[in-house]
């Protein structure tokens, strides 16, 4: 049942710091794949439910993405830029090409 | 000597809240959103409470999202003094859920702060009531007058059964708020849930190991590109139909 018996508590810090409901952590993780209703995922949060492995990596993704949009608001822009510098202008369809033709997953490199 | 059986006599202050509950019972399906019933309620409360300069009513959702309404410029630079120094007299009547009552603001020993600025704009006297749903504190309804002793109490009891009676409206219309927000979310999330199922299928048929793993290479190719997992999702399928497009189109 995947990492310490804490790894709850990461999350719901970091739904404290993304500043989202349950509710709308629950929505997000829904829209991705996720498959516990509402008040599992939120029995999970409080330390009182455990989440299979597959849909703890669900529930990081949404609270990741939320996490992300508010660092990339908090930042400050800069003045002057040279084109696609943050990195962003990488296709992600040619990156799932490259992953599959590595092979069997469950190895190294998945996780970027 | 018995009464007659048959409905109570109506005080005055009752009928003066029958009036209002007529017109807030009156509106109650038409009405579309948390801040026009809280308008309405305001608009209610100033011309039924008299002597009133202007009324104003503040609620907080669960998300601590606040709806204001003013009937008065008044109202509403009085009550920003409250948040901007932290306590004033709508405040407390919140916080604590009771009533409360300036006859005099000049004299008012309670929120010196705020009495001395609410003073400066023109206030004498106000009355300020909560607003309670099922125990919990949702807001304060106040009004305010520019003389001083005009509330007495009987506008505190009209004002008390009326913040009873919209705190019901104003609390149904939240939860139906959030229910209209719940359920055009549950139709996004649903749609994008379609994509990302279809895009690790696509992963799947190409040689991903399992679900987990053809989801572990769109999260990896989320992370390393800044796109959000759906939409990596959603780039896949495009390039499969686009690719299906670009070979049919020399036929």
């Amino acid at each position: 049942m995947g990492g310490d018996e804490h790894r709850h508590q990461l999350f719901e810090t970091a739904r404290h710091r993304a500043g989202c409901t349950i509710t709308d952590l629950w929505v997000d993780y829904l829209a991705l794949g996720g498959r516990l209703d509402l008040f599992t995922l939120e029995a999970y949060l409080h330390g009182l439910a455990l989440l299979p492995e597959a849909q703890q990596d669900i529930l990081a993704n949404a609270i990741n993405e939320r996490l992300e949009d508010l660092y990339q608001a908090a930042k400050v822009p800069y003045l002057c830029t040279v084109e696609d510098q943050d990195g962003s202008q990488a296709d992600p369809v040619e990156l799932l090409g490259e992953l599959l033709r590595r092979g069997p997953p469950g190895g190294d490199g998945l996780v970027g | 000597m018995t009464r007659r059986p048959g409905p109570a006599p109506l005080t005055p202050a009752s009928s003066d809240v029958a009036a209002m509950l007529t017109q807030l019972g009156g509106v109650v399906l038409s009405l579309e959103t948390v801040q026009t019933t809280v308008d309405l309620v305001t608009r209610l409360a100033a011309t039924t409470i008299s002597g009133t300069a202007g009324a104003g009513v503040s609620l907080v959702d669960a998300r601590s999202h606040r709806t204001t309404a003013a009937s008065d410029p008044l109202v509403a630079e009085a009550d920003a003094l409250q948040y901007v120094l932290g306590s004033g007299p709508c405040l407390s009547a919140w916080s604590e859920g009771t009533s409360i009552r300036i006859d005099d603001l000049a004299t008012e020993v309670r929120w010196p702060a705020w009495t001395a600025a609410a003073g400066d704009l023109g206030v004498q006297s106000m009355l300020s009531v909560p607003l309670v749903t099922a125990g919990t504190s949702v807001g304060a309804m106040k009004v305010y007058s520019r003389h001083r002793q005009t509330y007495d109490d009987r506008a505190e009891e009209v004002l008390t059964l009326f913040a009873q009676q919209a705190s019901v409206l104003l609390a149904n219309m939240m939860t139906l708020s959030d229910a209209r927000r719940l359920s055009s979310q549950l139709s996004d999330a649903l749609h994008r849930r379609d994509v990302v199922g279809q895009a690790k299928g696509v992963l799947l048929a190409r040689g991903a190991a399992d679900e987990q793993s053809a989801f572990a290479m769109l999260v990896a190719a989320s992370s390393r590109t800044g796109v959000k997992l759906h939409q990596v999702a959603a780039q896949l399928l495009a390039s499969l139909t686009d690719r299906r497009s670009g070979s049919r189109s020399p036929d």
